[in-house]
């Protein structure tokens, strides 16, 4: 890299990192406890609220009093939270006591006889005992003049309403966004300045929903019955839902042996056999977790269950247990010991992208070549022992699976790169027959003897290689192009591990509405993190005309020859850049129309289809890395 | 558990946390009213972080001690050793909270406007407009001041205004980071300079 690409990747960075910084961060900020993770809400129900302010010495502007609109303030809240009803009584003027487990409101020029900072014009006080409130006091600044007013700030007065809404959003658990780090813009009354907000801003109620349940909702799979189907079709997944609000079902088990409070449900089928292991990391409030088979809430078999990862300290929960293909699990997520809040539920198939056994089996790409054109994917051999590779060209073979305008005669060319420079590995026009045994050990499928097809078997070093494929003396058509790990050098595949397929790519032109369909097939019996490139005006830093100017890639899994997309991407997202070069793939330009995928695959098929957008066509490179 | 949700750790939590966090609605002060309303004005270290109990009558109410190690008095004359006075902490398994107060952890190094400690439920002027920590620039080590939210401070006008705004006005002036923000000198003496003679305050 030169200092003055380096300088533009600084630059990149930047813009990107202060994007985020400033502008991209939108959201609420919850009061949690100190551990900064789980937060602190109160119990379900209603909470009783003593409103003990002073009657106005005249009308305010809006008609009310203070205390009528501290409650009309308490009501607006209401409205749009589930499991918490705020209930404000007016009683007389009075002052406030701490730690009397009563919620008062009140005015008063000092706290405690203590004076407000400069500049405060209300203070919430908040007693909690673990993760619930236990009582919260409001007293408001008597040294401001106060009044109740709607729109913007008027000199010298403040608007009473619009500072209640503020502290009882406190009261509720909401802290300021704006004293987020990093610092974040957001409209919100919630912020630590009084300002020309006068009621919860949608980001305010989201915060507020984030911790109670939006009015008139509860979490669909609260019920057993109504549990939410997981359909897993990659190596890892994320969902997210809630247990607010959610109930106990008469004989439904204590999740890893604790009362709970309410739990959501899921029904799991696993894809494969194996290792599995679910979380509840992400969630926001201390977790039970259990894993069960069985038909009926009151008839379960656990599997496994787990109270908190570290206990007392990492209150989510985890569990690590093989389970059997086709089976359909249910997942019981629950609040310990009352708690609730916003759930993240993980499910990984286990993965590990160093496992011997785990690796990239076989390369294959579909295309339609025109005369004199040529297709030339390519692989990588990490490790440092030889590799047995098997490498066809099929083109008369495809008329077996009825398709019909094949290259005639295709031809195999495999180079060597070193330093950009490519040296003839091996050749082949049509293949040798001796080959059939090899054919049949790498699972390809049979070619009639004597056909036109190539194919070669050759012995490589570690490193990198192409595979140019052509037709022979101008012929066009359909061919496909197979890399296969072949028998190693010694022992069976994988077993000494050293060596193995790290990258795959394939180059090629596409025409107008042509599309490529390289396929790669993961073995072993861990999932891996892979990364998946179409590259186009990528190419043009290596000197490339006429590149496809918008790839699109679609990724599937294939499971008996059925199609599953389980990923898509136009336009890559400049937070994989990391990504690109951990896994050692070269750096494209932020924000670029190239596309790239991130996934943790399963042991399976895939393909990988990439196409231009519409009218487009030129140059495209497709990749598939190991991610790291 | 005997205390529903209540684990022993967060007893351990609590004792050993850095006090209370914080609910407050503030009115940002003017940069003069900021260094003027203050007592004093110290770069300091937070070097530890204690709490204490104090009973009135019959009521006892936690506090929480932030001692510091002053490395610089910009302003004003601070008592030695200086130790803050913060009302919020822990009692008897429960924690007094102060939402929206800014929360110090021992290490923090910040420019701290001090007003009323001992009289006052939270001794920094204005709350987070009390507060300026001492940042690094990754690159360069240069040492840089920012808002309490983080946000390079690059004109002592952005006090005033809200800490959201404060970060849209850095955005609209095109400001690209913490090279641009004011230096923990340039602000000492931006301070000196505002400060005006305790007889005149």
């Amino acid at each position: 890299m030169n200092a003055h690409s380096g300088r533009f990747k600084a630059l990149i960075r930047w813009l990107f990192a202060f994007t985020c910084g400033v502008g991209a961060l939108h959201s609420h900020v919850l009061n949690t406890d100190s551990s900064n993770i789980y937060v602190v809400n109160w119990d379900p129900g209603k909470v009783l609220i003593r409103v003990k302010l002073p009657t106005p010495t005249s009308a305010l502007i809006d008609g009310s009093t203070y205390a009528s609109s501290f409650v009309t303030a308490a009501q607006s809240w209401n409205s749009v939270i589930q499991v918490l009803q705020l209930d404000p009584v007016i009683e007389a003027e009075g002052t406030h006591v701490e730690r009397n487990d009563l919620n008062e409101i009140v005015m008063a020029s000092t706290i405690r006889g203590e004076a407000f900072p400069a500049g405060v014009l209300a203070v919430t006080i908040s007693w909690r005992l673990g993760n619930a409130w236990t009582e919260s006091d409001i007293i408001f600044n008597q040294t401001v003049t106060w009044d109740s007013y709607r729109g913007g700030l008027r000199p010298g007065i403040r608007d009473f309403q619009r500072v209640a809404i503020h502290e009882i959003g406190h009261l509720l658990g909401l802290a300021h966004p704006d004293e987020a780090t990093p610092p974040q813009t957001v409209r919100a009354i919630m912020n630590s300045t009084i300002s020309e907000i006068d009621v919860a801003q949608p980001d305010d109620i989201t915060g507020a929903q984030t911790l109670y349940g939006a009015r008139g909702s509860s979490p669909l799979n609260d019920r057993f019955a109504n549990a939410t189907e997981i359909a897993m079709i990659t190596g890892s997944l994320s969902l997210t839902g809630a247990n607010i609000g959610a109930t106990w079902e008469a004989g439904e088990p204590f999740h890893a042996g604790d009362i709970g409070s309410g739990s959501a449900w899921w029904r799991w089928t696993p894809p494969i056999s194996g290792t599995y292991t679910l979380t509840t990391l992400g969630s926001n409030f201390d977790t039970t977790l259990g894993l069960y088979t069985g038909s009926a809430v009151n008839g379960l078999t656990t599997v496994a269950s787990n109270d908190d990862i570290e206990n007392g300290v990492i209150r989510t929960s985890r569990v690590t247990t093989s389970v059997t293909a086709g089976v359909p699990y249910m997942i019981a997520v629950d609040g310990w010991s009352g708690s609730y809040g916003q759930i993240t539920l993980n499910v990984a198939y286990t993965s590990d992208n160093s496992d011997p056994q785990g690796r990239y089996f076989n390369l294959s790409t579909n295309t339609t070549l025109s005369a004199g054109e040529q297709v030339v994917p390519g692989f990588v051999i990490s490790g440092s022992v030889k590799r047995k590779v098997l490498v066809r060209a099929i083109g008369p073979g495809l008329t077996q699976f009825g398709v019909g305008s094949v290259l005639a005669d295709p031809t195999i060319t495999i180079n060597r790169i070193v330093n950009g420079v490519a040296t003839v590995v091996a050749t082949n026009d049509n293949w040798a027959s001796t080959l059939a045994p090899t054919f049949s050990a790498a699972g390809a499928f049979g070619l009639t003897a004597g056909s036109t097809d190539a194919a070669i078997e050759v012995e490589l070093e570690p490193g990198s290689y192409t595979v140019t494929v052509g037709g022979n003396t101008g012929n066009s058509g359909q061919v496909i192009v197979e890399v296969y790990e072949s028998n190693p050098v010694s022992g069976t595949p994988g077993s000494e591990a050293p060596s193995r397929f790290f990258n795959l790519s394939v180059n090629t032109i596409l025409s107008v509405n042509e599309e490529v369909v390289p396929g790669f097939v993961v073995e072993g019996t861990k999932s891996r993190n892979v990364l998946i490139r179409a590259i186009g005006p990528g190419l043009t830093q290596f000197g490339v005309g006429g590149a496809l100017p918008d790839p699109t890639l679609t990724l599937n899994r294939i499971v008996g020859g059925v199609a599953t997309v389980i990923g898509t991407n136009d336009n890559w997202d400049s937070s994989l850049a990391k990504t690109f070069a951990d896994a050692g793939a070269f750096g494209i330009t932020a924000g670029s129309a190239d596309a790239a995928l991130q996934v943790n695959l399963l042991p399976g098929s895939y393909t990988v289809t990439v196409k231009g957008k519409t009218g487009t066509s030129g140059q495209v490179i497709v990749e598939v890395y190991e991610a790291p | 558990m005997l205390i529903r949700r209540f684990p022993l750790f967060m007893v351990l939590l609590v004792l050993g946390g850095a006090g209370p966090v914080a609910a407050t609605t503030v009115v940002p002060p003017e940069f003069s009213e900021l260094v003027n309303g203050s007592d004093y004005v110290v770069r300091a270290r937070v070097i530890a972080i204690t709490h204490e109990v104090r009973t009135t009558g019959s009521q006892p109410t936690p506090y929480t001690k932030v001692e510091l190690e002053v490395r610089e008095v910009i302003s004003g004359t601070p008592p030695s050793p200086l130790v803050l006075t913060l009302l919020g902490g822990p009692l008897n398994g429960s924690e007094l909270v102060i939402s929206g107060a800014p929360r110090f952890a021992v290490g923090d190094e910040d420019i701290l406007f001090i007003a009323g400690n001992g009289r006052s439920i939270f001794p920094l002027y204005g709350l987070m407009h009390g507060r300026y920590p001492i940042l690094k620039e990754a690159s360069t080590g240069r040492e840089y001041v920012a808002r309490a939210n983080g946000q390079p401070l690059t004109d002592p006008a952005e006090i005033a205004l809200p800490l959201a705004d404060g970060a849209m006005a850095a955005v609209a002036r095109r400001v690209v980071g913490a090279q641009d923000a004011l230096s923990p000198l340039e602000f000492a003496t931006r301070v000196k300079s505002t400060r005006k003679p305790t007889s005149a305050k």
